[in-house]
């Protein structure tokens, strides 16, 4: 049987080495550390508040987040602003996931109902 | 026993097997098991195509384009393949060494030069789709914010941010007649920040739109000629 294998069994080819560079040191940015650190707070202090009503998948700050580590500091903040302008509540008809919001008076804006619940009486 | 079974089973029923699975919607075990057949037929360039095609309905056109290269006898259609799977994956350099015929126009209106591109398809009567300009998109949203991304085609973008862009300016300009100067600067800067954010949006805004555009178009050629 072991025979029957050996014979069988294609031969492995050799595993190439693996060379792993080591990681440069980012430089140091204050205003695009001070953007990044404000957005963290914001996730830690604020957005949970809210729970999980983003229409966007990543949502708004996380985006903001990822696009001024990866495009710097002005591009960054382009970005994030481009992005917060086009969660709306008429994004429903390229946003898959859409959250109906409505003013409820003295508490504000609030989200009414959950995306299940609008797909439903769609 | 799965061993023993592995060691048992013919070619042939190996092949019944992948059709199987390929029947069954089990793609990546139906690709795994066509090649296991063809280990022990080399030859069978037929299975090579049929593990290209079940490759590039995954949109896998790498490993499709890997496979291809074993294929023995490179007749014609080995040519028109390998083009089609290189047009496929956008590497359009490579596509020349294996299309030589009208279908190169494709790739220029890939790079967007609709008019040589419709040449050399044959197809003069049909006109170049209409695209917008991205300068015209920022230009008219650092004008009236909004107007950009309406020109793009995306109306309730442009409305939310002209109520945005307005309603900040206005509590910016309210705060600083009533000289309640730190909410007037903080609503100054938010106002700025969506005031740029939208001139940048709509410059991407057309992008996409002209992207979209073209796309369809080109769906539309490709329909024909392939």
């Amino acid at each position: 049987m072991i025979f029957l294998l050996a014979v069988m069994v294609k031969p492995v080819e050799p595993v190439p080495s693996i060379h792993i560079e080591k990681k440069e040191m980012k430089e140091f940015i204050p205003l695009k550390e001070i953007e990044k650190l404000s957005i963290r707070l914001y996730q830690i202090l604020l957005s949970g508040q809210q729970g999980d009503v983003c229409n966007f998948e990543p949502s708004c700050s996380h985006f903001a987040f990822m696009a001024i580590d990866t495009y710097g500091a002005f591009w960054g903040i382009l970005m994030a602003a481009d992005r917060l302008e086009r969660c709306h509540p008429f994004s429903f008809s390229y946003v898959p996931t859409y959250y109906r919001a409505g003013f409820v008076p003295g508490r504000g804006i609030k989200i009414l109902e959950k995306p299940e619940d609008v797909w439903r009486f769609r | 026993m799965i061993l023993l079974l592995a060691v048992v089973m013919q070619p042939k029923d190996i092949l019944r097997f992948a059709h199987t699975l390929e029947k069954e919607g089990d793609t990546y075990r139906a690709i795994t098991e066509y090649k296991r057949f063809l280990y022990y037929n080399p030859d069978a360039d037929s299975i090579r195509y049929r593990i290209v095609y079940l490759y590039t309905r995954e949109g896998l056109y790498g490993n499709a384009i890997d496979v291809m290269r074993t294929v023995i006898s490179k007749d014609s259609l080995y040519k028109e393949t390998m083009g089609f799977l290189f047009y496929r994956a956008g590497m359009y350099d490579s596509v020349y060494a294996y299309w030589k015929d009208k279908k190169l126009g494709l790739i220029d209106l890939q790079e967007g030069k609709f008019k040589e591109g419709l040449k050399k398809l044959g197809m003069k009567n049909l006109s170049p789709p209409s695209m917008k300009s991205p300068v015209t998109g920022a230009l008219l949203s650092a004008i009236v914010p909004g107007l950009g991304r309406i020109y793009a085609g995306r109306v309730g973008d442009g409305i939310y941010t002209l109520l945005t862009i307005a309603s900040t300016s206005y509590f910016a300009y309210s705060f600083y007649r009533e000289n309640k100067k730190p909410g007037a600067y903080i609503f100054a800067g938010l106002s700025i920040f969506f005031y740029a954010g939208d001139i940048f949006g709509s410059y991407i805004a057309v992008n996409m739109y002209n992207n979209m555009v073209k796309e369809k178009f080109i769906q539309g050629i490709e329909g024909e000629v392939f």
